[in-house]
C-alpha cells in the first residue's frame, strides 16, 4: 500500500476531508486507477488538473513512475510558470 | 559572482550571444517583420463595453468596401470542446480559450474581440473594422474581485458553479474555484505565539508589458496546409491551440518561431493566431495581424489583482509558529487565475509546522489573466513578506536574521507538502547579509527593505538535435523560443559536452515540422529541460563518434574515450593511436557510416526549486510622496549559471518589473469598466532613468538532477521586489502600507493618516 497525501481542499472535495489515503499500487498509473475506484472523480481530476510529487520531485505528467510504501507522494495542482 | 568551478571550460563563461548581431543591426525578424507576396493586413474589432450581450453583427458594409478580402466572426469558428489544456500557469478550458479569442454570445471585458477583417492595406482594414456594426445589450459589470464575489454581483457565466466545495452550489456565481492547502494545527500555532500580526492587502492587475506587441502572419494554402509565423513563448502551443480551436490536423499546421521581444508569460496563449488563419482561409491569401499597444493592454492578459488577508504569529525569539492566509484572485473574464501557485508559494521560504492557505479564483469583467513571471507568487509572497518584516521589526530582530531563524532548508517539508532536497534559501540570506549594501548607513527619509521569494521551477517536454557538419562545426536544433538567451546556454552546454569551441556551435530554434514537441518557454524551464535534451543529444553524438573511431582503430568502443574534444585510447593497452579531433572524425564520416547526429526527446524531471533574497533602499519625499529607489541588490540561488551574463540579466529584469509593480503599475478602469490607461504614457513601467544599477549576486547551490546543476532563474527575481520596496517604504516613512502600487498620492495619504 502506498500513502497518497492530498491538499486539504482536494480532500474536502473527494475524500470527506481525509488528506492521507492508502491504495495498492506499484506505479502512478495504478495509483490513479485505485484512487478513482475508491474516490470517484479523484483519479480523473489528478489526470486533468494535477501533478504528483514523488519524493520531492514534482511530475507534471505522472504515469509510469514507480511508487512504493516508502514513497512520499503528494497530489498538487499543476504548476506552470511565466 | 561565485568563482566558477575549474572543471568546466564553457559553462559559467560569458560567451557572445548568437542573436546579438542580428538584434543590434535590425536584421532579426520579429513577429510583424515577415512579408509574403499578396499578403493582407488584418484588424480586430473589439468590444467597447465591459459586459454586454451581442445582439447582432452586421458585416455587410465592411465586406462591400473595396480592398476587403475577408471578415470573420465567432460564427466562422467551430464551437470548441469543453476540455482542459495547459496554458501558462494554469489549466484553461478550451471553450473559454475559444471564447476569449473571439466573443460568441457575450463580450466579457473592454477590448474583447468580436470580429476581424483582412484587407489589402492597413488603412482599408481599419475603415472596414469601423463599418462592422455590432448591436449590444449592455449588462451590468463588475471589476473588483471582492465586489465580484458578492451575492448581488453581475454573474459573468450562468453555467459556472464554484468548484472545490461540497456540496456543489445550486446557484451560479463568479467564484470559479476554491483551493486549500495546509498542514499542522494553525490554531495551536497561534496560541504558542507571543506576537501575532494580521493585515489585509490588495494588489492591482499589472501587465507583462513586453515591448513587442503580439503579431502573426498566417498563410493557409488551397490544400489546407497552414504556415504560421509568430512571436510566442511556444510555437508548439500555437500549433496545438490553433489545431484544436479550428479543428485542423496538427500535421497541416507548421508554426515558425519569430524572434520575440519579451513575453514574461504573456505569450503562453493565443489571441491573433486563430483569427489570422481564419482570415487567410477565407481570403485565400496570407494575412498579417499585429496589435497596437492599446490592443495589448485591452485585448491580452495581465496578471491578477488580488485581495488578501494574512496572519502570522511568532515567538519573542523570532520563530514563526503559524501562518494563515486567504487569497482572493481576480481571474479576468474566464476562470484560471494563478491562485493555486500563490497559495503554494506564500509561506514556502520558511520552515513552518502550521500553515493554512485558502484561495479563491474569481472571474470579473477584466481581461483574462495569463501567466506573468512566477504566476501568483509575487502577490501572495508580497503580503507574507510584508508581515514577516513587520514581525522582525516589532521583535527587534534584524530582518535577515529573522528569516534565517525560519528559513527552509534541505529536508524541510514545504508548506505545499513536499520535502525539499538541496536548496539555497539560507545561502541567499547569508550572501545578502554579507553585502556592502546591507551595511551602508541611510540618511533622512530613507529606508531599507528586505524580502525573500520562492518558485518551484518546472521541467517538461523538450527535444534537441545535434548534427556534426562535414567541417567539424555543429548544428544544434531545438524548439524552445529564445526569450532569455537560451540559445547561448544551449551552445555552451553542447560545446562543454563535445569539448569544442562554443563558436563552432550554431543553435537554432526550428519550426514545429522539424523537431518533436516542446512545452512552452515558461516556468523557468528551458535552460533546465531543453538543456538536458541538448546534453543528452550531445552525449549521443559523442558515443557515435567513439563508435566511428573504434571502427577505424579496430578496437571495442570501450577502448575509446572522449576527452577535450578528441577521441583517445582509453589506455595504453588499447593501442598506440593518435587522438582524433571532432573535426577529423567529421571529415571522414562518409567513410565510417555517414552523417553523425544525435537526438534526445525527453520529459525532464527534477527541476530544482529556487529562492532569492533582495535588498532595496529608497528615499521618500515627504512633500510629494515620490519614492526614489536608491540602491537595489538581488541575490538568488541559480543552481549553476551556464551564462552568468544572461542570468544576471534575468535577476535585473525581474527586479525592475517587480519594482514597477510595487510603485507604479496598475490597470485603471473608468466607471463603465473600460481601461483608462492603455498605453505606456499612463501605464508607467520603470525606465532606465527611474532605477539604479541593480546588483545581481549569483549563489550557486547546484541542482543535483541537472548535469551541470541548473535551476530555473527567470521567475524568482520578480517575487521579492514587491515586499522589498514596501518594507523599505515602511522603514523610510514609519508607516506600513498594505496596497500596491505605492503611488505618491497613496503614500501621502498613508503618512497623513498616521500623523
Amino acid at each position: 500500500m502506498v500513502k497518497v497525501v492530498l491538499t486539504s481542499g482536494t480532500a474536502q472535495q473527494f475524500t470527506d476531508g481525509q488528506t492521507a489515503v492508502h491504495v495498492a499500487a506499484n506505479n502512478v498509473r495504478q495509483m490513479i486507477q485505485a484512487l478513482e475506484a475508491g474516490f470517484p472523480g479523484l483519479g480523473t481530476a489528478i489526470q486533468q488538473t494535477m501533478s504528483v510529487a514523488i519524493d520531492g520531485v514534482i511530475l507534471p505528467d505522472p504515469y509510469l513512475e514507480t511508487v512504493n510504501e516508502d514513497s512520499e507522494i503528494f497530489v498538487l495542482p499543476k504548476i506552470g510558470g511565466g | 559572482m561565485n568563482e566558477q568551478p575549474k572543471q568546466f571550460k564553457w559553462v559559467g563563461t560569458r560567451t557572445i550571444r548568437p542573436d546579438g548581431v542580428d538584434k543590434v543591426t535590425g536584421r532579426a525578424m520579429y513577429g510583424a517583420d515577415l512579408t509574403l507576396p499578396g499578403m493582407l493586413q488584418g484588424k480586430v474589432v473589439r468590444s467597447p463595453h465591459a459586459h454586454a450581450r451581442i445582439i447582432s453583427i452586421d458585416t455587410s458594409a465592411a465586406e462591400a468596401l473595396t480592398g476587403v478580402k475577408a471578415v470573420v466572426t465567432a460564427a466562422d469558428m467551430p464551437e470548441a470542446d469543453s476540455k482542459l489544456v495547459a496554458a501558462g500557469e494554469a489549466m484553461i478550458n478550451f471553450r473559454d480559450l475559444a471564447h476569449n479569442v473571439i466573443a460568441r454570445d457575450k463580450v466579457l471585458y473592454d477590448g474583447h474581440a468580436v470580429a476581424a477583417v483582412a484587407a489589402t492595406t492597413n488603412d482599408i482594414a481599419e475603415r472596414a473594422a469601423a463599418l462592422i456594426k455590432v448591436k449590444y445589450e449592455v449588462l451590468p459589470h463588475v471589476i473588483d474581485v471582492l465586489e465580484a464575489m458578492k451575492d448581488d454581483a453581475p454573474v459573468l457565466h450562468d453555467n459556472m458553479f464554484t468548484g472545490g466545495v461540497k456540496p456543489k452550489p445550486e446557484k451560479a456565481s463568479n467564484v470559479a474555484n476554491r483551493v486549500e492547502f495546509g498542514m499542522g494545527d494553525v490554531e495551536a500555532g497561534f496560541a504558542a505565539a507571543d506576537l501575532i500580526i494580521e493585515r489585509k492587502f490588495t494588489t492591482e492587475p499589472v501587465h507583462q508589458a513586453y515591448i513587442e506587441p503580439h503579431a502573426v502572419v498566417a498563410d493557409m494554402g488551397q490544400d489546407g496546409k497552414v504556415d504560421v509565423w509568430c512571436s510566442s513563448q511556444g510555437h508548439f502551443m500555437v500549433r496545438s491551440f490553433c489545431a484544436g480551436l479550428l479543428k485542423i490536423d496538427m500535421s497541416k499546421i507548421k508554426v515558425s518561431a519569430a524572434e520575440i521581444g519579451g513575453g514574461f508569460g504573456g505569450k503562453t496563449t493565443v489571441y491573433l493566431e486563430p483569427l489570422a488563419i481564419m482570415l487567410s482561409r477565407k481570403a485565400g491569401r496570407p494575412v498579417r495581424m499585429a496589435m497596437s499597444r492599446e490592443e495589448v493592454f485591452r485585448g491580452s492578459g495581465p496578471t491578477s489583482g488580488a485581495a488578501m488577508t494574512v496572519k502570522i504569529g511568532a515567538t519573542k525569539d523570532g520563530r514563526i509558529t503559524a501562518g494563515d492566509a486567504t487569497l482572493y484572485f481576480q481571474a479576468g473574464a474566464f476562470p484560471g487565475s494563478p491562485v493555486g501557485p500563490a497559495c503554494m508559494t506564500a509561506f514556502t521560504p520558511y520552515n513552518l509546522d502550521n500553515v493554512r492557505v485558502v484561495g479563491f479564483d474569481v472571474v470579473s469583467n477584466r481581461q483574462k489573466v495569463v501567466a506573468y513571471r512566477a504566476p501568483g507568487a509575487p502577490i501572495s509572497e508580497y503580503a507574507v513578506e510584508s508581515i514577516v518584516d513587520e514581525l522582525a521589526s516589532k521583535l527587534g530582530i534584524d530582518p535577515i536574521d529573522f528569516r534565517t531563524k525560519n528559513a527552509a532548508l534541505e529536508g524541510t517539508k514545504a508548506a505545499y507538502g513536499v520535502t525539499f532536497g538541496a536548496i539555497g534559501m539560507q545561502e541567499t540570506l547569508d550572501a545578502a547579509k554579507a553585502t556592502e549594501h546591507y551595511k551602508i548607513p541611510l540618511g533622512p527619509n530613507q529606508g531599507r527593505g528586505v524580502a525573500s521569494g520562492f518558485w518551484f521551477n518546472i521541467g517538461g517536454e523538450s527535444c534537441a538535435g545535434i548534427r556534426i557538419n562535414e567541417d567539424g562545426t555543429v548544428a544544434l536544433s531545438e524548439g524552445s523560443p529564445d526569450i532569455g538567451g537560451s540559445r547561448a546556454s544551449m551552445a555552451i552546454m553542447a560545446a562543454e559536452v563535445l569539448g569544442i569551441d562554443v563558436n563552432k556551435v550554431k543553435p537554432t530554434v526550428v519550426d514545429t515540422d522539424a523537431i518533436g514537441y516542446h512545452f512552452v518557454t515558461g516556468g523557468s524551464r528551458v535552460t533546465f529541460a531543453t538543456g538536458m535534451a541538448v546534453v543528452d543529444a550531445s552525449k549521443a553524438v559523442v558515443d557515435e563518434m567513439r563508435a566511428r573511431v573504434a571502427k577505424v582503430w579496430e578496437v571495442d568502443i570501450e577502448g575509446v574515450v572522449w576527452e577535450d574534444g578528441h577521441a583517445r585510447p582509453a589506455s595504453t593497452n588499447v593501442g598506440d593511436f593518435d587522438p582524433m579531433s571532432l573535426a577529423e572524425i567529421a571529415a571522414i564520416a562518409n567513410k565510417t557510416g555517414g552523417p553523425i547526429s544525435g537526438h534526445a526527446d525527453i520529459n525532464a524531471k527534477g527541476a530544482g526549486p529556487a529562492f532569492g533574497t533582495h535588498i532595496c533602499d529608497v528615499e521618500v519625499d515627504p512633500e510629494t510622496g515620490f519614492v526614489t529607489v536608491l540602491r537595489y541588490t538581488a541575490v538568488q540561488d541559480v543552481g549553476r549559471a551556464i551564462h552568468p551574463g544572461y542570468v544576471e540579466g534575468q535577476l535585473q529584469g525581474g527586479a525592475a518589473q517587480g519594482i514597477g509593480w510595487a510603485l507604479n503599475e496598475a490597470y485603471i478602469y473608468d466607471k463603465n469598466g473600460c481601461v483608462d490607461n492603455p498605453g505606456f504614457l499612463d501605464y508607467r513601467v520603470p525606465v532606465a532613468s527611474d532605477l539604479p544599477m541593480i546588483d545581481a549576486i549569483l549563489v550557486e547551490v547546484p541542482n543535483p538532477t541537472h548535469p551541470f546543476g541548473v535551476r530555473g532563474v527567470g521567475e524568482v527575481p520578480i517575487i521579492p521586489p514587491l515586499a522589498a520596496v514596501n518594507n523599505a517604504v515602511a522603514a523610510a516613512t514609519g508607516t506600513r502600507f498594505t496596497a500596491l502600487p505605492l503611488s505618491p498620492p497613496a503614500i501621502l495619504a498613508g503618512m497623513a493618516a498616521k500623523n
